[in-house]
């Protein structure tokens, strides 16, 4: 089997863990949940960009303009994710995390402008979110380890989604990081960096697949 | 040419190898988190336990209490009031004879007086134990004077009981659990050969402290076996019932030296 093809049946599957994740949200009402909404919206993201980018790699055109709008919305999605997570910890969080999101996506957005255009790789924003969700990961983990109360059965989903997050962002830091050296990716072992990246973003969907499957029927309190 | 493709293999190798590195990190990370979770968890419900079994201890300790001081009641009621009550009804059966003659009946009427004096005494000694009338209606400093003259004309111990500024305290039952709680005291320092206790009553508007000290040969305050006695137990039950602090100040060789301290009128 050559390894594109290895890389895209890897990419694949996990949009398959993508779709089937979903329909778990839909069919346990956890989409009308504010956390697993956002778990919801970072699904949905990765089918929308990751099904054009595949068409658009198999017409050998450029698919780097999707990244760029990728990284955008990934870090607002899962920072309004951990802006819920993290507030009830931190007060100020919810209310001063707003602002850094918007700070953030303005530097998003001025570096694919100015700085590392659409049609090239944007490594800088895509390595500063990758820091950025593993702060707010590890800020997580903390945070917990200050609670001696046991977690109610969605906190211990969010737990194995946190655990997910600080997997794959961490392993994909360097890939990530190392993007935009063109030299490297004449090298024949460079596909093997990419095999990587899909395994090890199969493995935060098969866990966030289980933190889905494993939490309880969502009960909204309002009628 | 070769040596350039080498070495970009070799960054290849560098960014899988950081990768690698990042991964067991986060990993290491992770299974931190749930070791240590489950540690705290672990302390956590330790905790409850030591408490749930320190409530256990009091209950228990209450319980035994109650029923050592019925017990007390009973025998005290049983071998002084019951046996004079009987010797009293026999005098009675003896007064009902007609052959007595006027002397031997005023002599029984005289007998009968006398026990009836020494049962009224008895009644009176016991209910004194139980709840002391100075306390009911004098209050604490004179209740405990009372107890010094006690024990000072029994010469086994001397008492010194001085007192520093007023009190107010509004509560009887505060008073009471004080009371009873020096008494506590006073009978640890008789019976571990103390030759001279010493008590400090310090008050103001809105505390009340107690300072308690005796010569004894003291102990050490952590040794657990001392902390597991009932009669420590019934101390540490009574400060918490007036939400007293109780701190153990005692050494080895230093004596038994304690600090009762109350805030005014407050339960």
């Amino acid at each position: 089997m050559e390894v594109i093809v290895l890389i895209r049946s890897l990419n694949y599957l996990g949009l398959l863990l993508c779709i089937i994740s979903i329909y778990l949200l839909f069919s346990k009402g956890l989409n009308k949940n504010q956390f697993w909404g956002c778990i919801l919206f970072y699904l949905l993201l990765q089918i929308a960009i990751e099904v054009p980018a595949d068409v658009l790699s198999r017409l050998q055109k450029n698919n780097m303009p999707l990244l760029h709008i990728y990284v955008l919305l990934e870090f607002i999605i899962l920072s309004t994710f951990y802006r819920f997570l993290l507030s009830p910890y931190h007060g100020l969080w919810l209310k001063f995390s707003i602002y850094f999101i918007l700070l953030i996506s303005i530097l998003i957005v001025v570096n694919s402008f100015l700085i590392q255009d659409f049609m090239t790789f944007n490594s800088y924003a895509k390595t500063l979110t990758n820091v950025l969700f593993l702060s707010y990961s590890v800020l997580y983990f903390y945070f917990l380890l200050q609670r001696d109360n046991e977690l109610n059965p969605y906190e211990s989903g969010f737990i194995l989604i946190n655990a997910a997050v600080l997997f794959y962002y961490s392993a994909s830091l360097f890939v990530f990081m190392t993007g935009q050296i063109k030299i490297i990716a004449t090298s024949p072992f460079y596909i093997y960096i990419w095999v990587f990246n899909s395994i090890a973003s199969i493995t935060m969907r098969v866990l966030i697949f289980i933190a889905i499957w494993k939490a309880p029927q969502f009960l909204s309190t309002k009628s | 040419m070769e040596s350039a493709t080498i070495s970009i293999d070799q960054i290849i190798i560098g960014i899988i190898a950081g990768s690698l590195i990042m991964v067991s990190l986060a990993l290491a990370l992770i299974a931190y988190f749930g070791v240590s979770r489950k540690r705290i968890l672990q302390v956590k419900n330790q905790q409850q336990e030591l408490t749930i079994k320190y409530q256990s201890d009091l209950i228990q300790n209450n319980i035994t209490t109650q029923e050592q001081e019925r017990q007390r009641i009973a025998a005290d009621l049983h071998d002084d009031i019951g046996s004079k009550l009987n010797v009293i009804k026999l005098y009675t059966h003896q007064l009902e004879k007609n052959h007595l003659s006027k002397d031997k009946k005023n002599q029984l009427i005289q007998d009968m007086q006398h026990t009836l004096q020494t049962t009224i005494e008895t009644t009176r000694s016991i209910s004194h134990r139980l709840i002391p009338p100075t306390l009911e209606n004098f209050g604490l400093i004179a209740a405990l004077e009372e107890l010094q003259e006690d024990i000072n004309q029994s010469n086994s111990i001397v008492v010194e009981l001085t007192q520093k500024g007023a009190y107010n305290l509004t509560d009887k039952n505060i008073e009471l659990n004080l009371f009873r709680i020096i008494q506590e005291l006073i009978q640890n320092s008789i019976k571990h050969g103390g030759n001279k206790i010493d008590i400090k009553i310090i008050g103001n508007e809105l505390d009340l402290i107690i300072q308690y000290a005796d010569d004894g040969p003291g102990y050490d305050p952590m040794n657990i076996a001392t902390q597991k006695g009932l009669g420590h137990q019934n101390i540490l039950n009574r400060t918490d019932i007036i939400a007293a602090e109780f701190t153990n100040l005692s050494s080895i060789g230093g004596g038994a030296k304690y600090s009762i301290h109350c805030v005014n009128g407050k339960l």
